[in-house]
């Protein structure tokens, strides 16, 4: 486990330049994955989280710890994410088809990455504040007070955003994941 | 209830916003509806396999090197004392190219002296290049430039894993 945020905080304050260093440790890879789930491109993802991180140290003196850091450095990814624009469409199907495990059972990996490709491109397909509701709640695993933080809105209204893009999702994917009919109640 | 509301109430179940039981009066809709059960389980799995979508990982290495390259664009190395190293291998490193020099050095010196005995006193052209070559070395071990040492455990990294490959 990492250095709790308060105790980098209170290093930044300080003028510890080695708490940056610290604060860039922690969150890496939770950045890098949130900018991969928008873009689907591991260079365009890399290039994203590290420039959040440029941003988030020159706007450090204007972090007013309203927000938790983490949540603060969500909000600078999600809002590069979000202006980012690539030319062409997500790359699911490719990636999520090469990241397949071949053995064993071919068959169920082929169909896993069908699936995962289609729910990528419905995802991508949301409109972006649900969007980054379902990859902040279910992708990254935020509970709905850490997404209203990083959206800037009321939790109910992250909850609603997330109502919303389920049930989005859950239309665009109709013939996904309705198989198994039969587990269906605990 | 009607299904839309139990279909509702579903998605915060499947979110996990209502751990464990279903209240009863979904409980007891599921249990008469298809259509609403049926719902349930695709939500759930639905929400899994969204759960579930994999991230490529960049090479490990990665983290390290990127955490250089953003401490570097930002100054950080320059202004921070850093904290004490484990093990300085870059200055072992450096000691060995001094020692290696000091020892071309003394070599030089001594085949210098034993050749042309009644040579001028003070070094030759070479001895004296050579003596700064040790000065520059010198001053690098100095200089606090840590990232020589990410720079060679990167590279030891990488090596390490294409022996595993
Ligand atoms: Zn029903």
């Amino acid at each position: 486990m990492h250095e709790p945020d308060e105790a980098l905080l209170g290093r930044l304050r300080a003028g510890d330049a080695s708490a940056f260093e610290a604060v860039i440790a922690a969150y890496q890879r939770d950045l890098y994955r949130l900018a991969y789930r928008f873009t689907r491109n591991m260079e365009d993802a890399k290039d994203l989280a590290q420039e959040a991180f440029l941003r988030a140290y020159r706007a450090l003196p204007r972090f007013d710890g309203r927000s938790s850091l983490y949540t603060w450095l969500y909000r600078i990814t999600l809002n590069l994410c979000l202006n980012h624009r690539r030319g062409k469409m997500p790359e699911a199907t490719k990636e999520t088809t090469a990241l397949a495990d071949p053995a064993p059972g071919a068959l169920e990996a082929l169909a896993e990455s069908e699936r995962q490709a289609a729910v990528a491109a419905a995802i991508a397909s949301l409109p972006p504040q649900q969007r980054a509701t379902v990859i902040l709640r279910v992708q990254q695993g935020l509970s709905h007070k850490a997404i209203a933080e990083i959206l800037d809105c009321s939790e109910g209204t992250a909850k609603a955003n997330f109502f919303h893009a389920v049930r989005n999702l859950r239309a665009r994917l109709q013939g996904y994941g309705a198989q198994e009919g039969s587990d269906a109640v605990r | 209830m009607r299904c839309d509301e139990i279909q509702a109430l579903l998605i915060e179940v499947a979110d996990g916003a209502l751990a464990g039981a279903l209240p009863p009066e979904v409980e007891r809709h599921l249990a008469d509806c298809g259509a609403c059960r049926a719902e349930a389980a695709a939500l759930r799995e639905l929400l899994r396999t969204v759960a579930q979508d994999p991230v490529p990982e960049p090479p490990a290495p990665y983290w390290a090197a990127s955490r250089q390259e953003m401490a570097r664009r930002l100054g950080l190395r320059q202004r921070a004392a850093g904290p004490a190293r484990p093990l300085p291998v870059r200055a072992w490193a450096w000691a060995g190219v001094a020692a290696a020099l000091l020892l071309v050095v003394g070599v030089t010196l001594l085949a210098g002296r034993g050749l042309f005995p009644f040579a001028p006193s003070g070094p030759t052209p070479e001895e004296t290049a050579l003596l700064r070559n040790l000065e520059v070395v010198r001053d690098l071990e100095l200089l606090e430039d840590v990232d020589i040492l990410q720079d060679y455990e990167l590279l030891r990294t990488l090596a390490s894993q294409g022996r595993a490959t």
